[in-house]
This record gives structure tokens, C-alpha cells and sequence, in this order.
């Protein structure tokens, strides 16, 4: 498909067009902290960024989200009345291609399945994944680990790539090439695609090295009742921070709030690092220690979701390691998992030998 | 909400999954002496989803208090019984306790028929001994009722219901067990913990007392559910009774909220117990985690 350049000195129009066409999300500076917001003003978009703080997924999964709403009538609720669904036009720009990858996790949770989330796919049908390249990948960086890559393009509509003096965009559905044709850009001179070729390899250039999570799966599924668990959960202080920040994690609550006239029933980001996740209302809790949230944590990561739908629950972007207070790192946790499955194997294979 | 029924062909659903339907209380039974367990006739309010409603004996729905929550239970009426869907409830939580404090004639929320079902096919042409303990006989009554009124008793073989409690008065259904007691095509056995004056039936656990039922396991098919102790000792004694674990089936609880496989919490291992559950057999059961 067509390639585009936009020159930096032009970013401003650039984002002024789409802005007049879709509602713009991107990275935006807010209160201190860099983050995805809708952007109300051109100039404040920040492309020039290594990563957020938070998952851009609160623009399709907000993180407490009216389901509807309940008319009061006497003194009790009746009559469910249905909010409209989101359907506002929208484009995240500037996100990672991880977060992208992020995203077709949720199609799967959400949206590719006997039951639909309307409220998701509503938002989701109504977005363009206009992802930006990641040219400076930080030390805790792992996409590598899942075979994807800063210029991976599963999951965007465009991808937009450093150039120099200019941003290259290039659209990698039809989607994203029917918006881009509408957009009024030059198409990218050969300097420019060399220079941005030459950019991309330095990128690759700058990742860490670490393991790909092939085979973790098939080790996890021996390590049910492994020690290694506790070991992992030691420090945890189940604050839950991983899973707000992560672009993969998607479980929720849903609560009834009580308001002056009638009421709402909403959902919220939920996680299963939370005690509470679990309890029932017996008493009984089927995880009742940290030990068994951070099995849960990872198995359903790296074991049921690639059973399940067919990809892991984690895309290696490294939030969880940089806001985790404890200092957990999940690439250490995957380590910690390989040297269990080592040592139940040299068991395993030790009484084997003695049997003999 | 209103084809939701029409997801047990695996289709997909493409109207709100999470949105209730208006359900009026008909009627409000105290199903135990101690007054802790009440079961609720439900009407539908719309008359379109009446119509859509298909449920199989074992599956649950979620139902709303609006304002105060939504919680998962099982469906204690069968497909049988027409004009109204029970459900038997403990109070337990914030829902449960709003629903005790309602009256006949409240609104409520209902969304569903939700999960699996007990497995009828398997079922067919073998002899059926349900075995529950306590509250979880819910949707066991949903199962025997289906049995001896769906029009196809003579397809199932000899039914055995072994159902216990602490004390006669916590034992529920009581009329329904009467009636049952009264026919010839069906044995139950109804037994409680220790012999009260009066109790002319059989005094002693569940386990204890299958064993001495001794029901056969050629041919059979066990459905347990009840509390976690009882489980654990009446499986050996289905064992020793020459069951296989592809032979007894029983039906989960896990705290659940979106009840549709998205929300991420009610899992044993891979498997959701609101999509791939609540109806799990022994077998399958074996392949997964402790995790309920």
C-alpha cells in the first residue's frame, strides 16, 4: 500500500485533519503524566515518547463504564433502560505496536465469541489503529520474546515510522488506506524511506536479549501445585498495579450504584491479584493466597488465553515491571517458571533412573 | 437479551448479553425452618421473552436487584412446569439479602438461560441416581422434575434421589419429595443428620447412606452436588460402588459477575465454570485444578 510523509513541520496540520474528522486520542501530557487522552488541541500531541504509563485501553475499555440504567419508581428499580453504545468516530494515533497487539486480545475476549461485548465493539468498529514505531525499545522491552517487534504491524489500521525531518505512514488495512486516501498527503520520497529503513534496523539493534516464551505453556501445565508459586508471590502486595497498566489484562467487575433517581449498573477494571476478586459470598475462596493469584496471573497469560483464544495475555511492553512498588518482574517470573519445570524434570527423571 | 436462549446451539448472540429482562415475584416460599432459604416464582413481564426462554435442566441465570447488584443461581423450576421459573436462594451476600426483603409483585432483573446443562443425552437409557445435600438441590429438583414430567420417563431407566440435610427442617421441596415418595417410578431416599423425635426416614450422612442404598453403577449415571465435604466423601463411596468418573457428573460454583465467559474470574484452570460449566463431570473434573 501506498506510503505517505508527513514533514515534522507539518504534524500540526496533519493532526488538525484528523481532528476534524475523528475524535483523536493520543499521547498527551495530563496533570504530569504522559498518557492517552483526546486530544483538543494540535500541538499537544507527543509523538517524541517511549511509552505510557498506562495502556491506551481505556479508550476502548474505559476503566469504569456505565451498562445501563435503572428508572425508580416507589421504592423499588425497574424498567432497564439501555445506554447508547459509542459509536463516535475515533482514531488512536501514536499508540505501540504492542498496545495494538493489545488490542486483538480483547476482539478475541470480547468480540470473537458466542457472546458479543456491544459496548466494546461498538468503540472497536468505530476506531482506526493509527500505531507509531518504536525506535528506542526501553531495557524492559520483551516484545522480541513473543515474536513480534517496535515495527510490528499485526493490529493497526497505519503505522507511522521515524524518518527523520518527517514521519512516514504507511496503511496496513483497507480501513486505514480508505481514511489516509482522504487525508491529502505527498507520498514518501526514496531518501526518506532509505533513512527510515536505516532507523528501523538501529531500533532492532537496541533490544534486549531474552528467551521467547515457546515451550512456557507446556511447562505451566505440569506446575499446578509447584512451589514456585509462593516463591513469585513472596514480595507482592497485591496493590494490582499490573494489571491497570497492562495492555492485556481485561478482567472486570460489575456493580449497581444507587443515585438520587434511579440508578446505574457499571462496570470497572477488576484484577485478579485482589483477594476479593474470587471470595464468595460463603467465605470460601478458591485462590486464597497471593501465591494462587500470581499462578492465576500467569497461567492465564501464558497457558489458557493461547489454549483459549489463541494468543498470550501479555505483549512484553514492560509497564508491569516499571510500576510494579515491589519490583516483581514478570520476565524473572517466566525465568523462575523454567527453572521449576527444570528442577520437577531432574526429579522426574532421577526416579526414574533409581526405579531402573 | 431476547434470543439469548438460542445460544445453546452456539450461535452468536448479538443482542446485549448483559442487558436483563423484567421479571415480576409471583409467589415467595420459606423452603427451611430457619428461614434463610426462600424460593422465588418468576414471571416474565414481557411476553416476547417468554417466548424465547429455553432453558435445560442445569442451567442458571444472573438475577438483578436494581440498584443493589446482580448474582448467579441456578434454575430450580423445570422447562416442564410452565407460567413461572424458580429459584431457590440462601441469604448470603448484599443481593441475596435485598432479594429476602422483597415482596410478590417487585420488578427484578433476569438474564440467562446461562452455561451447560446436565447431560440428558448420556443420560438416556440408563438408570439415574441424583444424591444432593442441603441447599444444592436446586437444580437437582430442575433435573427429577424433568425427568418423571418431560414425557420421556420411559426413556431413563430406574431414578434414585438420595437427599440429605442436617435436620428435616432444612430439608427443601418438602411437597415435591412427598409426591415423589408417592409414585411408583422413582425411589427416594431422604435422610438427615441426627434422629429427631417424630423422623420415621433415614438418619445418617449422605455418603453413609448411598453406601447403604448401594446403588448400582452398571449402566448408571450419578449427579452429586452439595456441599464440598459431602462431595468428598460420598465420590469414594460411588467408587467403591464401581462408578466411573466419566459416570458422575456434579455442577460448580465460583464467584461469578458477567456470567458469559469475559470477566475473567469464575475459571477452574482453562475452563469457565459460567460457559464451559456449571455442569462438569468427574472425568473432566480430574483433567482440571482444584480451583472451586
Amino acid at each position: 500500500m501506498a506510503v505517505f510523509m508527513i514533514s515534522k513541520g507539518q504534524l500540526g496540520t496533519f493532526v488538525s485533519h484528523l481532528m476534524a474528522k475523528y475524535r483523536l486520542i493520543a499521547p498527551i501530557r495530563r496533570g504530569g503524566e504522559l498518557r492517552f487522552g483526546q486530544v483538543t488541541s494540535p500541538q499537544d500531541v507527543i509523538l517524541d515518547y517511549r511509552n505510557t504509563l498506562k495502556a491506551p485501553k481505556a479508550a476502548l475499555f474505559p476503566q469504569v463504564e456505565r451498562m445501563m440504567r435503572f428508572d425508580q419508581k416507589l421504592d423499588h428499580f425497574n424498567a432497564v433502560r439501555e445506554v447508547t453504545e459509542d459509536r463516535t468516530p475515533t482514531v488512536l494515533l501514536g499508540i505501540r505496536p504492542c498496545d495494538a497487539r493489545g488490542l486483538l486480545l480483547f476482539d478475541k475476549v470480547f468480540i470473537a465469541d458466542k457472546y458479543v461485548d456491544l459496548y466494546y465493539k461498538a468503540r472497536r468498529d468505530s476506531a482506526l489503529i493509527f500505531s507509531l514505531a518504536c525506535d528506542h525499545p526501553r531495557p524492559t522491552c520483551f516484545c522480541h520474546a513473543f515474536g513480534s517487534g517496535p515495527y510490528d504491524p499485526k493490529g493497526s489500521d497505519a503505522l507511522l515510522r521515524e524518518a527523520g525531518d518527517a514521519y512516514l505512514l504507511e496503511a496496513l488495512s483497507e480501513r486505514g488506506s480508505q481514511a489516509l486516501a482522504g487525508l491529502d498527503m505527498l507520498p514518501a520520497d526514496q531518501a526518506h524511506l532509505e533513512q527510515a529503513q536505516r532507523i528501523e534496523a538501529e531500533a532492532q539493534a537496541r533490544l534486549s536479549a531474552i528467551e521467547s516464551v515457546e515451550g512456557i505453556r507446556e511447562m505451566l501445565a505440569s506446575l499446578f501445585e509447584s512451589k514456585v508459586w509462593a516463591q513469585i508471590a513472596e514480595k507482592c502486595i497485591a496493590c494490582g498495579t499490573c494489571t491497570f497498566v497492562c495492555p492485556g489484562c481485561h478482567c472486570f467487575n460489575i456493580e449497581d450504584r444507587s443515585l438520587a433517581y434511579g440508578g446505574e449498573r457499571v462496570r470497572a477494571w477488576d484484577g485478579c491479584m485482589f483477594p476479593n476478586f474470587t471470595l464468595h459470598a460463603s467465605g470460601h475462596n478458591p485462590r486464597p493466597d497471593q501465591a494462587s493469584r500470581w499462578r492465576q496471573r500467569t497461567m492465564h497469560k501464558f497457558a489458557y488465553l493461547p489454549l483459549n483464544v489463541g494468543l498470550y495475555g501479555c505483549v512484553g511492553c514492560g509497564r508491569c515491571i516499571l510500576s510494579c512498588p515491589v519490583g516483581l518482574d514478570i520476565r524473572e517470573v517466566l525465568r523462575q517458571v523454567r527453572a521449576a519445570y527444570a528442577s520437577e524434570l531432574a526429579k522426574v527423571q532421577a526416579s526414574a533412573q533409581e526405579s531402573k | 437479551m431476547s434470543d439469548t436462549s438460542l445460544c445453546t446451539c452456539g450461535h452468536r448472540v448479538m443482542s446485549n448479553p448483559y442487558l436483563p429482562m423484567s421479571m415480576v415475584i409471583q409467589r415467595i416460599v420459606d423452603e427451611t425452618d430457619d428461614r434463610t432459604i426462600k424460593s422465588f416464582d418468576l414471571a416474565f413481564v414481557r411476553q416476547e421473552d417468554a417466548e424465547n426462554f429455553r432453558f435445560i435442566p442445569g442451567q442458571f441465570c444472573e438475577l438483578s436487584v436494581f440498584g443493589q447488584g446482580e448474582a448467579p443461581f441456578g434454575i430450580a423450576s423445570s422447562p416442564t412446569e410452565k407460567g413461572f421459573l424458580r429459584f431457590t436462594i440462601k441469604k448470603a451476600g448484599v443481593v441475596t439479602s435485598k432479594l429476602h426483603s422483597l415482596k410478590p409483585g417487585d420488578i427484578i432483573g433476569m438474564r440467562g438461560p446461562l452455561g451447560n446443562w446436565f447431560p440428558l443425552d448420556y443420560m438416556r437409557g440408563k438408570d439415574v441416581v441424583v444424591i444432593g445435600g442441603g441447599f444444592a438441590f436446586t437444580t437437582l429438583r430442575s433435573l427429577v422434575v424433568y425427568l418423571l414430567e418431560g414425557g420421556e420417563r420411559e426413556q431413563y431407566g430406574k431414578i434414585t434421589v438420595i437427599y440429605g440435610a442436617r435436620t428435616p427442617g432444612l430439608l427443601m421441596y418438602k411437597s415435591d419429595l412427598e409426591a415423589w415418595e408417592a409414585r411408583d417410578d422413582i425411589e427416594v431416599v431422604q435422610t438427615i443428620d441426627v434422629a429427631v423425635p417424630g423422623w420415621t426416614r433415614k438418619v445418617g450422612f449422605v455418603p453413609n447412606v448411598t453406601e447403604e442404598v448401594a446403588p448400582s453403577a452398571a449402566n448408571s449415571v450419578a449427579i452429586i452436588c452439595g456441599p464440598p465435604i459431602m462431595i468428598r466423601f460420598t465420590l469414594p463411596v460411588m467408587t467403591k460402588l464401581g462408578f466411573q468418573k466419566e459416570q458422575i457428573y456434579t455442577s460448580l460454583e465460583n464467584r461469578m459477575k458477567c456470567g458469559i465467559g469475559k470477566c475473567g474470574r469464575c475459571n477452574v484452570g482453562p475452563k469457565y465454570v459460567c460457559l464451559d460449566g456449571p455442569v462438569f463431570s468427574m472425568a473432566e473434573l480430574a483433567q482440571l485444578p482444584p480451583e472451586y
